[in-house]
């Protein structure tokens, strides 16, 4: 408070209360000589100039410094310079992503989730691709697998009434051994034998009878030629059987006398092993590779071992497709039904034509528009599949050949289906 | 605008125009502050060389940031903050300096010893003897103020900021800016009493 009343800098007030209170107190009161004592050396405290020297540079850095500010009325210092040239601009563009470690560190992982997202299902997509890569069977008949492990090739065993791999081959030889061969059913002079076993799917398949024109002499016909051909085979007469189609089932009474010959209605037609139509037949279904191998080895003289590499579904040749062609029609014609059943059985012939030309996926869509007509005819599904087989489409072969197995197993089922009447095959 | 015109003016104006280019008005700026300013710094680093230096160091900071500088601040605070600052850094550079070399005078500028180039911190009696006038024994005997009390008494006498004003400077309230200040006077009137007959009171 005694400065304030040395510097005079209170109010009147307090001005004369300090005063007041001044007057009764030596102390104070020498206090503020003492201060009003060093204000009058203060204010006589010499003061100096700097040299003109100084001054002249100051106002130098400072006339420089309003030089290089912009005009009047201008943009003020301090705005962002508009760059001159390219390099400002790149410079000044590549200067925004230089903010530190935040936006390094966002950037990282923005990176890292687009080459994520990127990654998975290219990944995704290369399972995929690995999961359908086709194998194709050193057999030459397995056909692609559907799997990273290649799927063992499928038969479908009408014994068994099931499918099942070709790992089951041990399995069904020990079978084959049991079971009685159609030969020494014949031997014994008892077709109805014959007949009983084929109802019952017991004859082993190679021994259902030659089904080709082989040389009557040629007996040694190699089992494993037709194994598999005649499973196929059974399948499509048990199926032919049911559907009631020409040339592929067994002939009504009726209707076989003119064109059939005996052997076909008492041996069935797996058994018709003599006729022209029965050769064309089995040269049509048994479309397996290995099949026409053993038809290449029995043309060149028989006997001779055939090759276990995988060969591929090589065509045949024009001659063979346009005889096969040839005799199914004439089925077809010597038919009596052939009236009635032209529509669908003409799919199928152009179907198995079109297979033995190696055009599978021709022969697919004519075989499925025939399954549309005829949906309970096993032996189509089992073409069907094998195309898909060949066609690398495991998925679709698997698909008919459990339609197949349903079929077979409905129709060996204890309680008999009602029997498929020859009108449920649609259209004309 | 001339120069009579922003002789008008306050310090944040005139400021503002030479941040827009005016050195004219930096040129006013300087006539106005530059003396109270030279005068703080000599009588704190007590060599006139070494406060013209700090002097230009001062107005130059002052030209760089022109244009940071906020209207609603007080100038003269603001300019009086960066020539303490510059002081109290010169000051540390000089106790470092004097650390390494007390009495081995290096080459160039600063070839004398420290004790012939600084001034004491209280004038010896010889210097009190020769001093040619009273003015100059007043210059000495604020020159040996504590350097706390001789800012504040600087500010307050040279500039004429008010107590609040320095409080802001120095960084303490302003309480303890008056103590300062009436530390000081007393120091000033015990160190010159012989002559406080040939100086004018203060009533």
């Amino acid at each position: 408070m005694l400065l304030d009343v040395a510097y005079a800098e209170c109010s009147p007030a307090e001005d004369a209360a300090v005063r007041t209170h001044i007057a009764g107190c030596p102390s104070c009161a020498s206090d503020l000589a003492r201060i009003q004592a060093g204000l009058a050396f203060a204010a006589a405290l010499p003061t100096l100039e700097p040299r003109v020297r100084t001054t002249e540079s100051i106002l130098a850095q400072a006339r420089a410094q309003a030089r290089s500010v912009r005009p009047l009325g201008q943009a003020p210092r301090g705005a962002t310079p508009v760059p001159s040239s390219l390099a400002d601009r790149i410079r000044e563009f590549l200067g925004q992503f230089a903010m530190g470690r935040q936006v390094a560190m966002a950037t990282t992982m923005i990176l890292v989730a687009a080459v994520g997202l990127w990654f998975v299902p290219q990944t995704r997509h290369q399972e995929l691709a690995v999961g359908h890569v086709v194998n194709p069977d050193p057999d030459g008949e397995a056909g692609p697998s559907d799997g990273i492990v290649p799927a063992a090739p499928l038969d479908l065993d009408l014994r068994q009434g099931r499918i099942r791999a070709r790992s089951d081959e041990p399995e069904r030889r020990r079978e084959r051994a049991a079971a009685p061969s159609a030969e020494s059913i014949a031997l014994s002079g008892d077709p109805s034998e014959l007949d009983q076993s084929k109802a019952k799917g017991e004859i082993a398949a190679e021994s259902v009878a030659p089904r080709r024109d082989a040389p009557a002499g040629n007996e040694a016909e190699p089992a494993a030629l037709s194994e598999r051909s005649a499973l196929a085979d059974d399948a499509l007469a048990a199926t032919d059987e049911r559907d009631g189609f020409p040339g592929l089932a067994p002939p009504s009474p009726a209707a076989e006398a003119p064109a059939s010959p005996p052997a076909y209605a008492t041996t069935g037609y797996g058994e018709a092993t003599g006729g022209a139509a029965r050769k064309a037949l089995g040269a049509s279904r048994s479309s397996s590779a290995e099949l026409e191998m053993a038809e290449s080895a029995e043309a060149t003289g028989g006997g001779a071992p055939r090759p276990t590499a995988t060969r591929p579904a090589a065509a045949p040749t024009a001659s063979d497709s346009s005889a096969s062609a040839r005799a199914e029609a004439d089925i077809v014609a010597a038919s009596p039904e052939e009236a009635e059943m032209k529509g669908p059985e003409g799919l199928l012939v152009l179907a198995r034509t079109y297979q033995h030309s190696g055009r599978c996926d021709a022969a697919v869509v004519q075989y499925e528009a025939f399954l549309k007509r005829a949906p309970r005819h096993r032996g189509a599904m089992l073409e069907v599949a094998r195309c898909y087989r060949q066609l690398g489409r495991a998925a679709d072969a698997a698909r008919w050949m459990k339609r197949a197995d349903a079929i077979a197993r409905a129709a060996t089922s204890p309680t008999p289906t009602p029997a498929q009447p020859a009108t449920s095959v649609q259209g004309n | 605008m001339s120069r009579q015109s922003l002789e008008t003016h306050d310090d944040a104006v005139l400021l503002s125009a030479f941040a827009q280019g005016d050195s004219v008005a930096f040129e006013v700026l300087l006539a106005r502050h530059q003396r109270p300013v030279f005068n703080f710094l000599l009588r704190s680093v007590r060599d006139q060389a070494r406060a013209e230096d700090l002097l230009q160091e001062v107005f130059l900071r002052v030209i760089q940031n022109a244009d940071q500088f906020q209207r609603n601040a007080k100038f003269t605070t603001w300019l009086y903050a960066i020539a303490r600052n510059l002081c109290v850094d010169h000051a540390r550079r000089m106790t470092h300096r004097r650390h390494a070399s007390l009495d081995v005078g290096s080459t160039g500028e600063d070839a004398a010893p420290m004790h012939e180039r600084v001034a004491s911190a209280a004038p010896t009696t010889e210097e009190l003897a020769a001093a040619p006038s009273l003015r100059e024994k007043i210059a000495l005997a604020v020159e040996a103020l504590p350097e706390e009390q001789r800012e504040v008494f600087l500010l307050r006498q040279l500039q004429g900021l008010p107590f609040s004003a320095i409080a802001s400077v120095v960084g303490v309230s302003e309480n303890t800016v008056k103590s300062r200040m009436r530390y000081a006077l007393e120091r000033l009137q015990q160190a010159l009493s012989p002559y406080e007959a040939h100086v004018n009171p203060v009533d």
